[in-house]
């Protein structure tokens, strides 16, 4: 018979949030969720197939700014390289050293844009969507845009999982659902798309205005691509939003949601400006379900394992775990300094993201709050469990980004 | 029914062919054979059997006369030599309980004969006939060889829903979505209404916006399971009770039980108690015991908010005579019951 209607279910008020002070309450949480023991038992990356293996599959540094020193950091460089100068020479070297930092961020950032999409260019030929015409035919579609790309998936996806479910139920063995599109080629798709509209302006801004281009982003920051998004930036985007974030305490289901609350949606997801307030609300609704289309889809790339039943979260380098913990609104900008999260404490945030099937808002709270004391303890213990140590790669990533610049 | 017969690509006008189905109507009570004019040759027999079905089907009425005349326009046309007419009356043969073994006999060595040569319509009659024996490999071996001949017709988009449902049982989701797909490419609307409810049922899992327009598409056509869908859609998803209201309302009309429970919520959800308590005193004659239990149990709350407000006439009546006789306290009036004015 017909099988009978199934609602999506939004993100309920049921799960609970580890007290990682105990660890015997963490372990009882592991032994409760199967999704996050799977996480959490997965095997650590060995570091010596590290770079390629990401790079193939997971990571897309290309699409994400490289890493911006601050000016106390450019400052003791330049004093350490120069150990013989002192007074106003060293610091004159000083500022000029930081402007050259800052120029070679924004240069690097818009080649970068231009280099993805020239390989966005090369990935709409190599995929096609198996379709059928108005006369009925099969036929091989080129797809419009990433939304085309994530709607196909994610209709796959779901409906493997119900063949899925509905077989495993039967006693039978079910394959595996394959996609060939990788979440690299994606989210590079996806972070160009809007990129390359914005660079025109962006670079004829950093030809006229040169060093002072962080003050004019300051004051229009949407204005800047993805890959040119400097911290001080994305706290100036967020900085009002985190403040009605706290007002903001139903279950999100789109259609329930008033203008307002879509446009403050919109806005903790960083999909449109803050002045964006006067487009009717079916336009703040698609762009909200499609952002949850495409966080779905990420979610399954990060849970899925790849070589040696690594899970994707433990791929992920610094740098696009900050990009996906901001993607899903976990770190709280009001109160959080981006430059001084560690990896750690970011996977964790992810971890319990990933793991914690029915997320609610008080819980994503408390997984934006997360101190860096308890995923710490939670790092441990993970590394006492599974026999590879867990290094806090973040010196390593900088050394990655500018082996990468000379490259460039 | 120019209309029909130009849906139906017919070579010739409704005043050309209204002569042949007078005269084969004439001798139908008479064993004289019929003189048909030279211009109309067997496959325009069919077009006149089939235009007299589509109009039986429109209409929803059978008249004996009509259908006798329909199965001599298949009996003319195979006499004339028409492959379709022929397959026709050779599975009516097979499927006949009443027929002689010789009869059936021979009918399997047409078919068998036409399979030969590869008519597209014994191909499908032989898939729908492995079906019905709950054959479903062969049935579908032969659903895809028809599909080799034909591929955009009617019958096609026929066969496509076909196979849809078989590979929705198997299940097979991204297959069937495909063959329920081109069934709604190839055929009209009001043929494919169960290839549209299926791919309401396939997309209410991602993408409900994509579902509802499948399921209002069927509704459009009348079709009963699509209102009950509708109804819970708009009432638990997209939150607009005015609309799922008005669904169910069509559904009830229609003589769907589950509509019913439905608009009772509905009229909670809207605080219209008087019309909630009328819908479940109609589920109550209707549904069966098991299923009354069902409903009484999963909305046990509802159920209780309906009766702090609101009492039904017969009850109100016994309540205030309780209380003018001084047996209890003053009875539970609120809103609707105003009009006591006491």
């Amino acid at each position: 018979m017909i099988k009978q209607f199934n609602y999506i279910t939004v993100r309920r008020f049921q799960s609970t949030i580890p007290k990682v002070q105990k660890e015997q309450d963490f372990e009882e949480l592991l032994s409760n969720n199967k999704k996050l023991q799977e996480l959490w038992t997965s095997p650590n990356p060995h570091h010596s197939i590290l770079e390629e293996q990401r790079h193939v599959s997971i990571n897309c540094n290309e699409s994400l700014p490289i890493i911006l020193r601050n000016k106390a950091m450019v400052f003791k460089d330049v004093e350490i390289e120069n150990p013989g100068n002192k007074g106003a020479g060293l610091i004159v070297k000083q500022y000029v050293e930081f402007a050259k930092s800052i120029i070679k961020f924004y240069r690097v950032g818009i080649q970068n844009v231009w280099r993805n999409y020239k390989s966005v260019k090369l990935l709409r030929e190599k995929y096609y969507i198996n379709d059928i015409d108005s006369k009925g035919a099969d036929i091989k579609r080129r797809f419009k845009n990433s939304k085309d790309i994530i709607m196909t998936l994610n209709n796959y996806l779901s409906l493997k999982k119900i063949e899925f479910e509905v077989l495993q139920n039967a006693g039978k063995i079910p394959n595996e659902s394959i996609i060939n599109i990788s979440r690299y080629e994606l989210s590079l798709l996806k972070r160009t798309e809007l990129d390359y509209w914005k660079l025109p302006l962006f670079s004829l801004i950093l030809l006229v205005c040169g060093e002072l281009t962080p003050f004019v982003v300051y004051v229009f920051p949407n204005l800047s691509p993805s890959t040119c998004v400097s911290p001080s930036i994305l706290k100036s985007i967020n900085s009002k939003n985190n403040l009605t974030f706290k007002q903001l305490r139903k279950p999100l289901n789109i259609f329930e949601l008033n203008k307002n609350e879509l446009i403050l949606y919109n806005k903790l997801y960083f999909l449109i400006p803050n002045f964006w307030t006067f487009l009717p609300k079916s336009y703040y609704q698609n762009n909200l379900t499609d952002h949850l289309n495409y966080l779905k889809l990420d979610d399954y790339y990060l849970t899925k394992k790849y070589y040696n039943k690594i899970n994707g979260l433990w791929l992920l380098s610094k740098n696009e775990l900050i990009k996906s913990c901001l993607d899903r609104n976990l770190i709280d900008l009001s109160t959080s300094d981006i430059t001084k999260l560690r990896t750690n404490e970011l996977r964790i945030k992810m971890l319990l993201y990933l793991g914690l099937e029915n997320i609610d808002f008080e819980h994503l709270q408390k997984i934006r709050q997360l101190e860096l004391k308890e995923s710490n303890k939670l790092i441990n213990l993970r590394s006492s469990l599974v026999e590879t140590v867990v290094i806090d790669d973040d010196s390593k990533e900088l050394r990655h980004h500018h082996e990468g610049i000379k490259k460039g | 029914m120019s209309r029909v017969l130009f849906d139906l690509d017919s070579r010739h006008s409704y005043n050309k062919l209204y002569p042949a189905y007078e005269t084969i109507y004439k001798t139908l009570d008479n064993s004289n054979d019929a003189q048909i004019p030279k211009y109309i040759n067997s496959s325009d027999l069919m077009i006149m059997k089939k235009a007299l079905e589509n109009i039986r089907i429109i209409t929803n009425t059978a008249n004996r006369n009509l259908v006798d005349l329909e199965n001599e326009l298949v009996e003319r046309a195979a006499e004339l030599g028409n492959n379709d007419a022929v397959s026709i009356l050779a599975f009516e043969a097979i499927l006949d309980n009443d027929r002689d073994s010789s009869d059936k006999i021979h009918a399997k060595k047409l078919i068998a004969q036409l399979l030969k040569i590869k008519h597209p319509l014994t191909t499908k009659m032989s898939g729908d006939l492995c079906l019905k024996n709950s054959l479903s490999e062969q049935a579908e071996d032969f659903y895809q060889k028809f599909l080799e001949l034909e591929k955009d017709t009617f019958l096609s988009s026929e066969v496509y829903t076909i196979l849809g449902k078989l590979y929705f049982e198997k299940p097979e989701l991204i297959q069937s979505k495909q063959f329920f797909t081109k069934a709604i490419r190839t055929g009209p609307l009001d043929k494919v209404v169960t290839a549209h409810y299926y791919l309401g049922q396939i997309y209410a899992q991602d993408d409900l916006l994509k579902s509802r327009y499948h399921f209002e598409l069927c509704a459009s056509q009348g079709f009963k399971e699509s209102f009950q869908q509708l109804g819970f859609m708009e009432l638990n998803y997209f939150k607009n009770v005015t609309k799922a209201k008005e669904w169910f309302k069509l559904g009830v009309e229609l003589q769907d039980l589950n509509c019913i429970i439905g608009l009772f919520d509905c009229f909670i959800r809207l605080k219209e108690w008087r019309n909630a308590y009328r819908s479940s005193q109609q589920l109550e004659g209707n549904l069966d015991e098991s299923s009354l239990k069902h409903f009484k149990e999963s909305r046990e709350k509802t159920i209780k908010l309906l009766a702090e407000n609101y009492m039904p006439p017969k009850k109100q009546f016994q309540a205030i005579e309780e209380y003018s006789r001084g047996n209890l306290s003053k009875p539970n009036m609120k809103q609707e019951n105003d009009r006591w004015s006491i």
